[in-house]
């Protein structure tokens, strides 16, 4: 796997997890992101991937209004997109135990 | 309001306002992104891409209002940004294909019958009729694939070679309507003879004006002067009170009279038309 494709997956994983939480228009997901120190996303990372999950059926979209301001295009998570969180939580965690079984044996 | 329900068509008109709340920094970026996207195809489905670009205007304009520009929010690379967009678009139908190229087709046939009203006889070559409607698809096609190509060219070019490009880039649209005007085989001319031309002249006049009077569609109304004055200059050569006057079209002052009123009426129309709609905005 190629190191962008490996961060596009993170990515998805991080976006799919905070749309849980909440409904989200693209604008906040991009600041929801900065706040957890993603600081160098923009919009134009986010607008793809979104658009790609939306196509996927992981997660949809309606027009609703904000409190402040026009209508915007709100994301939802589907059942399939929760099913892929858990997927990505599991390989995630996994991940992480053998690349830190790899480093601290390295550090030694 | 529901914007889900929005036709493309609702979505351009509500981006028009909206636009304007963007600084002019900020609009430039924006409107880049806009007419990259708008350009990506000419057979793809409108409101997809209205929806992309309404949303992420919204999104610029709540950047703008914290204080953060759209370079800073959307990216430094939009056209790599929008690429990626575009490409998951849906491919278009062959049902838009047929309906865009057919649309097409009939406006350049509408203006190829129209032409020939200032003609001494009132005849079609089906030949040329179809050549203009092909090359007429193609040139839009064209014109759609180079704007798009062009918004991203941060390379300088001399002016004179930027002149020498719009020169031929004008110039050979209208070299190859006359090539086909002038060299078709001169086959399947349909002819209308008098006195059954200046009737088929008024009932397309009639027509016309029904269609857009009705349609209400202010694009529509320098098209409309255009073919009403062809239409006028092609009734005083065919009526018979008034035919003698003109000695059947072959007269200089009638010709040039005859081809360039239209046009500067047309000019002239869209001009004020395009003033009144930035006077609403």
């Amino acid at each position: 796997m190629k190191e962008t494709q490996l961060l596009k997956g993170i990515l998805e994983g991080c976006v799919l997890s905070i749309i849980k939480e909440q409904r989200i228009y693209g604008y906040e997901l991009v600041q929801t992101m900065r706040n957890y120190g993603f600081t160098t996303i923009v919009g134009g990372t986010i607008y793809p991937l979104l658009q790609k999950l939306e196509k996927q059926g992981l997660i949809t979209s309606s027009e609703l209004t904000s409190p402040d301001g026009p209508n915007r295009k709100y994301f939802f998570i589907t059942t399939e997109g929760e099913q892929q969180l858990e997927d990505f939580k599991d390989q995630w965690s996994s991940l992480i135990v053998k690349v830190n079984r790899i480093l601290e044996k390295n550090g030694e | 309001m529901d914007l889900k329900n929005n036709t493309a068509q609702q979505l351009v008109e509500q981006n028009n306002k909206a636009r304007e709340q963007l600084t002019p920094e900020n609009k430039k970026y924006y409107e880049d992104v806009l007419v990259y996207m708008r350009t990506f195809g000419i057979f793809h489905e409108e409101l997809e891409t209205e929806r992309h670009l309404m949303t992420i205007l919204q999104d610029i304009l709540e950047a703008q209002k914290h204080g953060e520009s759209a370079e800073a929010y959307f990216g430094k690379n939009p056209k790599e940004i929008i690429d990626q967009l575009t490409k998951q678009f849906e491919k278009p139908s062959w049902k838009s294909i047929f309906k865009i190229s057919g649309l097409i087709f009939l406006i350049s046939s509408f203006y190829t019958i129209c032409g020939v009203f200032i003609a001494p006889t009132l005849q079609i070559n089906v030949l040329v009729l179809l050549m203009n409607g092909i090359l007429s698809i193609a040139l839009v096609y064209g014109a759609f694939k180079l704007l798009h190509w062009s918004i991203y060219i941060k390379k300088q070019f001399p002016k004179i070679i930027k002149f020498l490009f719009a020169w031929s880039l004008t110039m050979i649209p209208i070299g190859l309507f006359v090539l086909i005007n002038l060299y078709a085989p001169k086959r399947g001319i349909v002819k209308i003879d008098p006195p059954f031309d200046w009737i088929a002249i008024v009932i397309i006049l009639i027509l016309a004006t029904v269609y857009v009077l009705f349609k209400k569609n202010r694009d529509f109304y320098g098209a409309l002067v255009y073919i009403v004055s062809l239409g006028f200059f092609g009734l005083l050569l065919r009526i018979p009170q008034t035919k003698e006057l003109f000695q059947g079209g072959k007269n200089p002052t009638f010709l040039v009279l005859a081809i360039i009123l239209p046009l500067a009426l047309f000019g002239l129309v869209n001009w004020l038309v395009l003033r009144k709609m930035n006077d609403d905005n």
